[in-house]
């Protein structure tokens, strides 16, 4: 099918209709920018000095759209991986593992390399559970680079939680520890 | 047939200035056309471009312009007074040089204006009604690309050299799918003159091209992209980018030359939209409104308006998608339009014209 002339312009529309749809979908992304220029919250922010702490500006007054360093609350997290795809520089790793129960994930590893990071803000963007925000952090000075890995996962299951958390499958009355090694 | 209307509108106006008119007719429409210019076209540029610099501010978490006036609004005026008072840096070579480069500057001007100037907008400010006149049009941008071309050359710097032929390059790819669209919009109305435009359009709303024939609809992306292509406007614009970015274009002109580029560019850009405007939105006819027995002080104000009206609404709805996009390179450009645009034009054409063969035999018109 693909080698016929049939295929070739199968696949020319194909592309031609993802195309569109990713004009489309990048047009409606910045929709509520467009209409945030007359008012509401996101108007708030200034241009401004480097906000040092020994001023009167702290961290807290820095404006709603700042983009710091990226933080994670893996509790909310369901491992998706859209911010992992959607990354430009690759500096996102996710490592996930099957739960007892279909609807959810267990992300054992959710590696943020600060050092590669673009402050770019599509993975936030995509976040559909909303985990992943920036912080109003914006010192990350280290003296080793790789100390700009920033790890938010839960850790690796051992066999012995493997073996809990189906137990706490089959009986819903125990209820699961979260003590031990890997946590 | 051909009636020039702005002929009486202009000796009216000189009238009731208490001017007698007897000046030749060339002298008289550049009047005009300067009325036009300074009384409804420049400020809505500058409205235009103030609201890109602020949506543009806004998506990367600035405020933009916020100084000067009101929410900033003065702030071009005052860009533009800073530009006229700097002193040009002696890089661009010797003073003949130099001289070669305004040369070639004034041709661009003049050669986009006689493109601007060739345009309907509306019966008053209209000099050609003419088979030719959109041709007329295209054919003067081109004319003021070959001079951007030349003045690239002659700045003796690389980037600059390699950069105007990217330039030359993507426009004259972008022609052709552009001819195509041209022509099927004329099979579609039967003539290519404003007054036939407006004649095939005027009866109702569903009569403008774009609603009138799918294929139409088709070809009407087709037209505007590659009229962003062509001029170098926004997510095409490498060519035309600042020096420290890639090396473009602009980097070779400072003080008032830059601003005489600059208006140039926004002029060829609003001269390519009202073109698209009398191509499938129906010009000055508008549903509803009674312009018979109009006295021509309001017609051709309301005409104009109308006119500029609609191709304002079609540049914010541009700004707002392209302002999404990221910027593309001309050999992106070229394959897009080899790729895509050409054959969906060249598409658009046979269907309109299988589409009106099939309305004549089923009786349909």
């Amino acid at each position: 099918m693909k080698d016929s002339i049939f295929g070739s312009l199968y696949y020319y529309f194909a592309s031609l209709i993802v195309g569109c749809k990713s004009i489309i979908r990048s047009v409606f992304a910045i929709l509520p920018y467009f209409f945030s220029v007359s008012g509401g919250e996101n108007r708030k922010e200034v241009t401004e000095q480097y906000p040092d702490p020994i001023s009167s500006r702290t961290a807290e007054d820095l404006p709603s759209k700042t983009r710091g360093l990226l933080y994670n609350e893996i509790e909310k997290c369901i491992g998706c991986r859209d911010c992992e795809v959607v990354c430009p520089t690759k500096c996102i790793s996710i490592e996930t593992e099957v739960t007892g129960d279909n609807n959810k994930t267990w992300v054992s590893v959710f590696d943020i390399d600060m050092s590669r990071c673009i402050f770019c803000g599509l993975c936030v963007e995509s976040c559909i559970p909303n985990s992943l925000v920036h912080s109003k952090k914006y010192e990350g000075a280290v003296y080793v680079t790789t100390d700009l890995i920033t790890s938010f996962g839960r850790g690796r299951l051992s066999p012995e939680h493997r073996k809990k958390w189906i137990s706490r499958q089959s009986s819903k009355s125990v209820k699961f520890d979260f003590e031990g090694g890997g946590f | 047939m051909h009636q020039l209307h702005w002929k009486d509108f202009a000796t009216r106006i000189f009238e009731s200035m208490g001017v007698t008119v007897g000046f030749p007719t060339p002298i008289l429409f550049a009047t005009l056309l300067l009325l036009l210019n300074i009384g409804f076209i420049f400020p809505a540029l500058y409205f235009i471009s103030f609201t890109e610099r602020k949506i543009t501010a806004d998506l990367q978490a600035r405020v933009g312009p916020n100084r000067v006036g009101l929410v900033g609004f003065f702030q071009g005026i005052f860009d533009t007074l800073k530009l006229f008072q700097k002193t040009k840096p002696n890089f661009q070579g010797d003073k003949k040089n130099r001289l070669k480069q305004g040369y070639f500057l004034l041709v661009i001007f003049s050669s986009v204006f006689a493109a601007h100037s060739a345009v309907s907008y509306g019966q008053g400010f209209q000099w050609l009604d003419t088979e030719n006149a959109i041709f007329l049009s295209l054919f003067s941008l081109i004319f003021s690309n070959i001079a951007v071309y030349f003045s690239g050359v002659l700045s003796h710097k690389t980037s600059n050299i390699v950069s105007s032929g990217r330039a030359f390059a993507q426009t004259y790819v972008a022609i052709l799918p552009v001819f195509f669209v041209v022509f099927s919009v004329a099979v579609n109305s039967s003539g290519f003159s404003w007054s036939q435009l407006y004649v095939s359009q005027s009866s109702s709303l569903w009569d403008w091209n774009i609603f009138s024939n799918p294929f139409i609809l088709l070809s009407m992306p087709v037209y505007y992209i590659s009229g962003l292509i062509f001029l170098g406007m926004k997510p095409f614009g490498s060519p035309y980018s600042q020096m420290d970015l890639k090396g473009g274009l602009e980097g070779q002109y400072s003080g008032n030359d830059l601003i005489i580029f600059k208006l140039t560019r926004s002029i060829s850009y609003l001269t390519w939209l009202t073109i698209g405007t009398w191509l499938f939105f129906g010009g000055w006819s508008f549903p509803g409104l009674p312009y018979d027995g109009l006295d021509t002080f309001i017609l051709y104000p309301l005409q104009t308006i109308i006119i500029l009206g609609k191709t304002f609404f079609v540049a914010l709805m541009l700004l707002f998608i392209t302002t999404a996009l990221p910027q593309l390179r001309s050999d992106q450009a070229a394959k897009l339009i080899w790729k895509v645009l050409i054959p969906i034009s060249v598409l658009s054409l046979a269907g309109t014209a299988i589409f009106m063969n099939l309305k004549t035999m089923w009786g349909l018109d």
